[in-house]
């Protein structure tokens, strides 16, 4: 199979797409580190912030939004 | 380490059907599986590459990708020489598709590493290749290791029992949605679509933690009507769900 590489463009519009419906989309395998990050669903509120090299998370020990209190999907203790 | 392997049947004098995945190989006395995972050893059917690893990592649970499960922490993570797919556009075909290097790792040795490596948390990651090919020998350390948490990436192709079988003992799980094309499944992977989305669908049901990724192949998969599609089915499940868009990297062969 012979296809271009995925370029940051494709994989933004895709994620425009599934952000229609979907709340934890990311890109990945990625240059850029701009769609990494971990957004509260109810008030924006940065959850979790990501680089290539490093994870920065604020949510509160069981896993929610220090801000207003919503829980984030997942597992967190 | 031998290991006889679980889920085939006898057909006839020797010749054997493994029923571990929805390819069904047929395999007369000798023959090797699809997966290169499972021979016919004289009408038994064996897990030949069980413990047979192709390397051992410690990575951030990051680079799974899991990204609502621990973040942050560090997973040893390790893979076998075989896979059950045979995707025209595999970013890992080398170990997955062809023969490699492997040494082995008994359980008892994986989970010295572990307590050795990672003893904040004690989690492993079958990932790299297709660890539902590593059924036998993913099930005994399971069983044996209940404190250790079991994170599988994987392509979700295997059959209903085996799963129901493995679940219970999976923390949390990668499951790659190829494309929402059964045409897609049928000429890139060799392989079926069907069987991937209920996998998924049982697995949200289990209530295992899931995330999925969907690597993206400009004008192969990423149709507007087929990520539509995808969408849709996964709001319907959850839409918490996490969904890692991957690029697809062109790989010379
Ligand atoms: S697990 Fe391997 S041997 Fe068994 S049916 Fe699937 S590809 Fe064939
Ligand atoms: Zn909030």
């Amino acid at each position: 199979m012979i296809a271009p590489a995925t370029k940051t463009e494709h994989i933004a519009s895709a994620i425009k797409v599934f952000k229609e419906s979907l709340v934890n989309v990311y890109g990945g395998n990625l240059p850029v580190s701009d769609f990494m990050d971990t957004l509260c669903r109810s008030c924006g509120t940065r959850l979790i912030a990501r680089t290539h090299g490093k994870t920065q998370n604020f949510l509160n020990g069981e896993g929610s939004c220090p801000q207003c209190g919503t829980k984030a999907y997942g597992v967190y203790a | 380490m031998k290991r006889k392997a679980m889920y085939y049947r006898n057909e006839e004098d020797t010749t054997l059907v493994c029923e571990l995945c929805p390819k069904y190989c047929v395999l007369t006395d000798g023959a090797l599986g699809g997966c290169r995972a499972r021979k016919n050893l004289g009408g038994i059917l064996m897990a030949t590459n069980y413990a047979l690893a192709t390397g051992l990592s410690l990575d951030r649970i990051e680079k799974k990708p899991l990204y609502h499960y621990y973040p942050g922490s560090r997973i040893l993570s390790l893979g076998p020489n075989s896979c059950n797919l045979q995707c025209s556009f595999c970013q890992n075909y080398q170990i997955s598709q062809m023969h490699a290097a492997t040494q082995e790792i008994s359980p008892e040795f994986l989970r010295d590493v572990i307590a050795q490596h990672c003893a904040e948390a004690l989690q492993v990651a079958f990932t790299y290749t297709e660890p539902l090919t590593w059924y036998e020998y993913i099930l005994d350390f399971a069983r044996e290791n209940p404190e250790v948490r079991i994170v599988l990436v994987t392509n979700g192709y295997i059959n209903p029992r085996p799963l129901a079988e493995l679940l219970p003992h999976v923390s949390a799980m990668n499951i790659d949605l190829k494309a929402m094309s059964e045409s897609f499944y049928a000429s890139e992977c060799r392989g079926h679509l069907e069987p991937v989305l209920e996998n998924i669908r049982a697995c949200v049901a289990a209530g295992v933690h899931l995330e999925l990724t969907f690597l993206l192949i400009p004008g192969l998969n990423d149709a507007p009507s087929e990520l539509m599609a995808m969408r849709d089915f996964i709001a319907e499940l959850n839409p918490e769900l996490p969904l890692h868009v991957s690029a697809y990297h062109r790989i010379i062969r």
